[in-house]
């Protein structure tokens, strides 16, 4: 129920609006913006640095990561595949050994540097498609 | 489609796509919330500087969350939530001295007869008024400010404020007694 104390409480007078208040709020808001995008480009600058320092780590080794995979052409595939109807053991035991090569031969290439390019180049991509990802659905969110 | 109807649609409108990051669209809405915003914050503030820098920290805050909030949550009582969160966390930091208090929490008899305006003019007993829920404690300037400025119903103010109802009643209750001693002192 209402009464007198209601009532001027509901008439109760408050201070003049400062008129300049929405335009300052929007100036701090500018500015808050402008401060995230330098802090989103500075950002974007050193992931592409340590993609290149990634490459850089990865690129010497991947060419012996390349020679020790086994030859994966057509005609080395025929002729495996002819052996296996021969010698079915014979082949299987081959291929385990070649596979097992392949693998002494990775684990020698996978030094520290090679894992911690990998890492990097990793992490990056992940960051780069998320960040599109997000930005997308907002893109899209505003033409919409 | 009345004008108010399509203010309604407007304001949807600019209200999505602010919340999709579109900075011109949340500017709009700083435009057309702050007055309101300023007057509900200023009545629990203590003074000018303080709701001018509620309700700026209010807007930084709400351009942050905006993105995360829920989509069909209504904005006028997400913002009031956000500013009494900030006028909590700036009182928090400040000497609890820094408020007046006209009384502590125990309860003033009621009077329902004829209120003070028999004994004064209407203009001074607003005036007195003003100076009495200036001098209230923070938490009963709040069920003032959101009852009578922003006009919320008990249930609104529970939820802005983040307490069981029978609080925000018992609140506003005190508050009110405490205001209704306070104009019927002739020497304050």
């Amino acid at each position: 129920m209402s009464d007198w104390l209601d009532d001027l409480l509901e008439m109760m007078p408050v201070d003049p609006y400062p008129e300049d208040l929405a335009e300052r709020v929007q100036a701090r808001l500018a500015l808050v913006r402008r401060r995230s995008r330098r802090t989103r480009h500075v950002l974007h600058l050193v992931l592409v640095l340590v993609s290149i320092v990634g490459l850089w780590l990865i690129l010497p080794r991947a060419e012996m990561f390349l020679t020790s995979a086994p030859n994966l052409s057509l005609g080395a595939f025929e002729e495996w595949l002819s052996a296996l109807a021969r010698s079915p053991g014979e082949s299987l035991l081959n291929f385990i050994g070649t596979i097992a090569t392949w693998i002494s031969g990775l684990a020698s290439a996978l030094d520290i540097e090679f894992v911690l390019g990998l890492g990097i180049l990793t992490a990056s991509a992940l960051y780069g498609v998320i960040n599109l990802l997000s930005n997308g659905a907002a893109q899209e969110e505003v033409m919409a | 489609m009345s004008v108010s109807r399509e203010q309604e649609r407007d304001e949807a409108e600019l209200d999505r796509r602010a919340r999709a990051g579109d900075p011109e669209a949340f500017d709009r809405l700083v435009e057309n919330h702050t007055p309101r915003l300023y007057r509900i914050v200023r009545r629990f503030a203590s003074d000018r500087g303080e709701a001018e820098a509620i309700v700026q920290e209010t807007w930084l805050r709400a351009w942050r969350a905006l993105p995360r909030s829920v989509d069909d949550r209504p904005l006028a009582p997400w913002l009031v939530r956000i500013a009494i969160n900030v006028a909590r966390d700036i009182w928090r930091k400040k000497r609890p001295l820094d408020f007046a208090d006209i009384g502590g929490d125990e309860e003033f008899l009621e009077d329902e007869g004829p209120g003070p305006e028999e004994r004064m003019s209407q203009k001074e007993a607003l005036e007195k008024l003003v100076r009495g829920v200036e001098r209230l404690r923070p938490e009963y300037r709040m069920v003032i400010a959101l009852r009578y400025e922003a006009g919320f119903s008990y249930q609104e103010m529970a939820s802005v404020l983040d307490l069981p109802i029978n609080t925000v009643r018992t609140h506003l209750h005190r508050a009110k007694s405490e205001l209704r001693h306070w104009l019927e002192t002739d020497d304050v």
